[in-house]
């Protein structure tokens, strides 16, 4: 396995109180698979992202728990030892370009940075392989695109430029934090059509962070759903998307609209908002929305457990294979 | 003209000067952010708008709520032309049509209670001038739009921003419009949020039944909301039809390629057919093609393409129109 999560929390602390971030999750990642991460805003989801990475901004820290990287763990490293991943084996692609990009350096600047920090090449030799990166992600014209700046770009073209920085070194894994969700429908196929066809050409493993359920059908391998912080249900697309198990998931999946549908019909929305991190209720997270509550639910909050074999799922009415 | 018509778009076009800032100001160009777009929206329809973004969707809204002037054509409401129209009797013809913005947070004010944010309009059109009725509507208002009334005292920040939403259409439908224009209302919500909202719509709809020109960028919500859809593309409409017909049979590569863009939430789906169809980017607004404007991104582009215009070609209200030298018989 080459990335494994266990028992992972991070808070973030606001005066005596917590805000549960990521609460409890744990989860693999194996070589080569891409898998989706799916949650409404606020789920807790880029934190455990960032978490991976170390890049939590106070006054948020990983609590507790590992993250096991090729048998190392993160949470361990020194700064030191950090950076050298940080990067290199493991990149990160932003949701927002604009911000994620310095808007005083040139494309070419901040392509050439991961090659003369992590492989000490000279400037000279890392600007063709630059050049080599943008023909990569389909930036027409790459060379004298080099020069421009962030904000000579359309947002899909710095789209772009996120994923060949982050593609530069062959990174072992790549953390796709919403890439497209700032961008129109077309734009986003195409990107995700790339992102998919170089990741599998350079065997790495991709983890998809998204809200949108359709672009984890089309390109997850395997799908955790998270809601407050946890990680409510766990398996292979193909199963998820026939037989959701948890109630949040399948509310999910009954709020969108689709196209092939006889829609005269009403869309089924989950009832109410999700709950506040920093207060939450006891018992589950997801009681107060849930249309299938039971006492239990509001006494003990269930945690991940294992359905059918591959299929995990937080639920108390999931429980034991019924 | 036809008595059933809500609003009639009739060939506007509009231009934003680009200007050289030296010393002087000086004209260089022109952005035509819209080119001789029409449509008809009769009573008691939805009309879905959609295209991406920088395509004009906004600017056809703000245009037809007369929050900016035409450069060329005319907007018949309720066969009223609304250019022809003083500042006080425009006052009168907005109490009919208001809009719902899509950023829940620009378009509140922050330092106002939400009494008074939904309390507005009934004020300035003086629907109610006693202010225990005025606090009376407002609450049956809240409680419509599914917020607590209890909350009008409390400022846009302490709200959600699906919640924040509810606000903004509790303000819109104060003044009992009979159109609705909802620019992008759920693109910037939560999946389950988005539904609610959806559906929160379609009950204002039946209840007060209303009109709406429904715009987003997303064809699957669009799809369901409305009854026909046009298609928006570099300020002109490629095809205008019938919601099913336009989504199972489309005529205009344009349409096609949207459609086959969309990511369907069913993994079944995922090797169906070829998903990115597009290639290349609409960036540069100045630089427009002589020829049709899809031209230079269109997989089926022939010479005439480039040489001649596509127009929409004319037919009644219900037919599938579509701007496409593949599919104009002349």
């Amino acid at each position: 396995m080459l990335l494994k999560v266990l028992n992972l929390c991070t808070y973030y602390q606001t005066g005596s109180s917590y805000v549960r971030a990521v609460d409890d999750i744990s989860f693999e990642l194996a070589k080569g698979e891409t898998l989706g991460v799916v949650g409404e805003s606020g789920c807790g989801k880029t934190a455990a992202a960032l978490s991976l990475m170390r890049l939590i901004p106070s006054p948020g820290r990983i609590v507790s728990g590992k993250i096991l990287f090729e048998g190392k763990d993160i949470t361990a490293l020194s700064i030191k030892e950090l950076l050298s991943i940080r990067g290199d084996q493991i990149a990160m692609i932003f949701q927002d370009p604009m911000t994620a990009l310095n808007p005083v350096l040139s494309i070419g600047e901040q392509l050439v940075e991961p090659f003369m920090i992590h492989r000490r090449l000279s400037r000279k030799v890392a600007i063709p392989l630059c050049i080599e990166l943008l023909n990569k992600v389909r930036i027409p014209d790459a060379g004298s695109r080099m020069k421009s700046y962030p904000h000579e770009l359309s947002g899909g073209m710095r789209q772009r430029v996120m994923i060949a920085m982050a593609l530069a070194l062959n990174p072992k894994i790549i953390i796709a934090d919403e890439p497209t969700t700032a961008l129109d429908v077309s734009i986003q196929a195409e990107l995700l059509e790339l992102l998919k066809n170089i990741t599998r050409e350079q065997n790495a493993s991709l983890m998809l962070i998204t809200h949108n359920l359709g672009i984890v059908a089309r390109y997850a391998d395997r799908v955790m759903i998270m809601y407050a912080g946890r990680i409510v249900e766990k398996a292979f697309t193909l199963n998820l998307y026939q037989t959701p198990l948890h109630p949040y998931t399948k509310g999910l999946l009954d709020s969108v609209p689709r196209l092939n549908q006889n829609n005269n019909k009403k869309l089924t929305p989950i009832k109410g908002q999700p709950p506040d991190l920093a207060n939450l209720p006891q018992g589950c997270a997801f009681y107060e929305r849930c249309t299938l509550k039971e006492a239990r639910c509001k006494a003990k909050a269930p945690t991940l457990k294992k359905f059918t074999c591959d299929h995990e799922v937080a639920c108390w009415l999931k429980e034991e294979g019924k | 003209m036809n008595a059933n018509l809500m609003l009639k778009v009739n060939k506007i076009s509009k231009q934003f000067p680009v200007y050289r800032r030296t010393v002087f100001k000086k004209k260089i160009g022109a952005l035509n952010v819209l080119n001789s777009v029409s449509f008809d929206i009769v009573k008691g329809e939805t009309l879905g708008l959609v295209g991406e973004s920088g395509c004009g969707k906004t600017t056809v809204c703000r245009t037809i709520m007369q929050l900016e002037p035409l450069t060329a054509g005319e907007i018949f409401f309720k066969g009223e032309r609304l250019s022809m129209l003083t500042k006080k009797e425009l006052r009168q013809v907005r109490r009919h049509m208001q809009i719902i913005y899509q950023d829940p947070f620009g378009s509140l004010n922050p330092r106002m209670k939400v009494l008074d944010i939904i309390g507005e309009p009934l004020m300035i059109h003086k629907i109610t001038s006693s202010k225990g009725e005025y606090k009376d509507m407002v609450a049956d208002l809240m409680m419509m739009v599914g917020l607590n009334p209890l909350m009008s005292s409390r400022y846009p920040h302490e709200f959600s921003s699906g919640q924040r939403q509810r606000i903004s259409i509790a303000r819109a439908i104060a003044v009992k419009p009979d159109f609705l224009i909802c620019d992008e209302p759920v693109s910037a919500l939560d999946v389950s949020i988005q539904a609610q909202i959806i559906n929160l719509l379609e009950e204002i709809k039946d209840k007060f039944s209303l009109t709406y020109l429904f715009v987003a960028h997303d064809l699957a919500v669009v799809h369901h909301v409305s009854s026909r859809i046009a298609v928006m593309y570099r300020g002109e409409i490629v095809e205008i039809a019938d919601k099913d017909n336009l989504c199972r049979n489309p005529k205009h590569p344009y349409t096609k390629a949207l459609l086959s863009a969309i990511p369907v939430p069913d993994p079944k789906e995922r090797y169906k057919d070829e998903h990115a169809l597009l290639r290349g980017e609409n960036n540069d607004l100045l630089d427009v093609p002589s020829g049709c404007r899809f031209y230079p991104r269109c997989p089926f582009a022939m010479s005439l393409c480039y040489q001649k215009r596509p127009v929409l070609n004319k037919g009644n209200h219900h037919e599938h129109l579509t701007a496409c030298h593949l599919h104009q018989e002349s």
